[in-house]
């Protein structure tokens, strides 16, 4: 059955492999050119100064602009990085089964001497060991570029699903989810379609709505005077690692019982803004001191709620389950559903 | 007839799909070692009742029997003793016929991959062919390879020479009478092709309006219908015993297509046997059960 399963899906899995490959290939080459490139140009004699070497040609200049240039494709990277995963997972979960129940080529293979269920384990077995073959090595090759070639903070937005190995657990929950609306709708283009929106609704979401529970974030408390003469006592506290994820940073009274949000920062600053307004004085040393006095009043001290890059992998591993076990789920209701279609 | 006997038999069988009903309290049963000709219009429910046959399908209503099981998706066992080929020959099309007969070799622990090889050779199919590039007959050739290398006990055949050209078709009806000769299986097709019927099959079934209107042995189907006809003013009334299915009338004389309960005695009528044709399309345009409109010796069917 596993032969059937992968003559099924080769053609589709080699193109994707292929697209695969040309991705890991180019974050690869590239990767090394700029690596290269940036030890050159953090070495001597350029120091990390353009202007080290001046004259035409000069070399220093030279790595500065290729660094420069090289930059401007990092968004076209990443970007086929979030693109790759749904793509491979997507697009082999619509092999795997509804491409069958649309065609309808299922009454052949449902009424061979094999169980309904035997036939579902091996399309889906073969379908997100393929996608994981494909997305693995992709995951590893743009998570080095990410990382240490492009050193970003890996929790930015738009770096984080592609600098580690949620890349695969995306594309397994695309292969999932198209596996189980494959089950449902029964025709190929209106389950890409629906596969597209619910994949782009769920990206949207655990970024946004969940990511950020998955781990315990370390709250960080510190002085707010020593930034009052830089202009503001409410200026971001300094101090929290290099990288981190900042969730919320402001002022909060110290008593605060509760990890800080930024709604309390929020009140915070307008029950400072009225406590400030009350003080007469209109120099700015005038404002500094009110400002000190009420933050002393108040009880008020900089805060930063943040995610320690070293929970980066911690982070990613809590994510790429969570999507591994609601994409269980899917296959599970997609298996449900097949023991009950009648082509 | 024992149950032994019997490789399917069907109780009070209903098949709803929402609103439509598919098929409507059908009880048949199909004797051991026959070919039997499933027939009726397009949408009478043929390819639901071999869908629900097949364990494609479940019926809404009643009791589906296959060598005495109750037939279900799940019992892989008896569905390896079932060979079906769907209507639409479900294959795949960028596969080579060698890839379909491998596949079918693979799932099927009694495939009898000489069978399907010699078969297709001798009606010189190229085994390195893609299916989408084979000619609609070719293509019902590979399925029905496929479905008989199975080695099954009952072939379930889905207008196997549908869409096919007189030469095609009256090739497919004589390979799958050598394979079954071969094979001692028992075979139910569904067709509207009576000729068909009349070639290869031995035992009838005429489904209509969801129905089975009839269930019986071809030779006795032959036997116990008659054409009566006679004057439009003789006045002889419909022989006792016999069921009037159809009625026609000229300008001059009327005549009855009548099954019989008994020997027909004479009474002025002029005899003849009608053909199979003749009788399911009686059966199919009047829907209904034998027992509507019996003869009492008296003319019911309005005859003047």
């Amino acid at each position: 059955m596993i032969w059937i399963a992968w003559r099924f899906q080769r053609s589709v899995a080699c193109s994707l492999a292929l697209v695969a490959l040309f991705i890991i290939g180019f974050a690869v080459v590239t990767g090394v050119m700029q690596h290269d490139d940036l030890m050159q140009f953090l070495g001597a004699p350029c120091h990390g100064s353009e202007v080290a070497t001046p004259g035409r040609g000069d070399l220093c200049g030279v790595l500065a602009v290729k660094l420069a240039n090289a930059a401007s494709y990092d968004s076209e990277i990443r970007a086929t990085g979030y693109i790759i995963a749904p793509l491979v997972g997507a697009i082999l979960g619509l092999v795997a089964l509804v491409n069958e129940l649309d065609h309808r080529t299922v009454r052949l293979a449902w009424t061979q001497s094999i169980s309904r269920g035997r036939w579902f384990a091996a399309k889906v077995g073969v379908g997100a060991a393929v996608v994981t073959l494909i997305l693995v090595p992709t995951a590893i090759a743009l998570s080095w570029w990410n990382g240490e070639v492009r050193g970003y903070n890996l929790f930015g937005r738009d770096t984080y699903g592609v600098a580690g190995w949620d890349l695969v657990a995306y594309g397994l929950f695309a292969f999932a989810l198209a596996t189980l609306l494959g089950a449902v709708i029964r025709r190929v283009g209106w389950t890409l379609a629906a596969t597209t929106i619910l994949f782009l609704s769920v990206a949207f979401v655990v970024p946004t709505q969940v990511r950020a529970h998955l781990v315990t974030p370390s709250v960080q408390w510190s002085s707010p005077f020593a930034t009052v003469h830089k202009g503001s006592a409410a200026t971001q506290p300094q101090g929290y690692p290099y990288n981190a994820w900042i969730l919320v940073s402001g002022a909060v009274p110290r008593t605060i019982r509760k990890t800080p949000t930024w709604n309390d920062v929020s009140a915070t600053n307008q029950i400072a803004f009225r406590c400030i307004s009350g003080y007469p004085g209109k120099t700015l040393a005038e404002q500094s001191k009110a400002e000190t006095e009420c933050y002393k009043k108040l009880d008020i001290e900089n805060v930063a709620v943040f995610i320690a890059d070293n929970q980066f992998w911690t982070l990613q591993l809590r994510e790429g389950l969570l999507y591994l076990v609601a994409g269980a789920a899917l296959i599970g209701g997609a298996f449900a559903l097949v023991r009950r279609i009648e082509p | 007839m024992t149950g032994d006997d019997l490789v399917i038999e069907t109780e009070a069988l209903t098949k709803r799909f929402r609103r439509r009903t598919a098929l409507s309290d059908c009880s048949f049963a199909v004797p051991r070692g026959r070919v039997a000709a499933l027939v009726g219009p397009n949408g009478s429910g043929k390819t639901t009742l071999l869908r629900i046959l097949a364990g494609l399908s479940r019926p809404t209503e009643g009791r589906i029997s296959v060598f005495g099981e109750e037939m279900s998706s799940s019992k892989v066992d008896l569905r390896a003793r079932v060979g079906y080929l769907d209507q639409e020959r479900p294959l795949y099309p960028w596969w080579r016929v060698r890839e379909i007969l491998e596949f079918g070799r693979r799932i099927n622990p009694a495939w009898d991959a000489e069978f399907a090889v010699r078969h297709l050779s001798q009606l010189d199919i190229d085994m390195k062919s893609r299916v989408r590039d084979l000619s609609g007959g070719q293509r019902a050739q590979v399925a029905l390879a496929v479905c008989f290398a199975k080695r099954p006990e009952l072939v379930l055949l889905d207008e196997p020479a549908a869409a096919l050209d007189p030469v095609a078709r009256q090739d497919l009806l004589q390979n799958i009478t050598e394979i079954f000769t071969d094979n001692e299986s028992s075979v139910l097709m569904a067709t509207h092709a009576i000729d068909d019927v009349a070639a290869i099959c031995d035992y009838v079934i005429i489904l209509s309006q969801s129905r089975i209107v009839l269930s019986e042995d071809l030779d006795y189907v032959l036997e116990s219908h008659r054409l009566l006809s006679r004057g439009l003013n003789d006045g002889v009334g419909v022989p006792r015993g016999a069921t009037v299915l159809e009625e026609r009338r000229t300008t001059r004389e009327i005549t009855y297509l009548v099954r019989l309960a008994m020997p027909l005695e004479r009474d002025g009528w002029r005899i003849e046997h009608p053909t199979l044709n003749e009788i399911v399309i009686a059966y199919l345009r009047g829907g209904r059960r034998p027992s509507a409109s019996s003869g009492s010796g008296l003319d019911e069917s309005g005859a003047t």
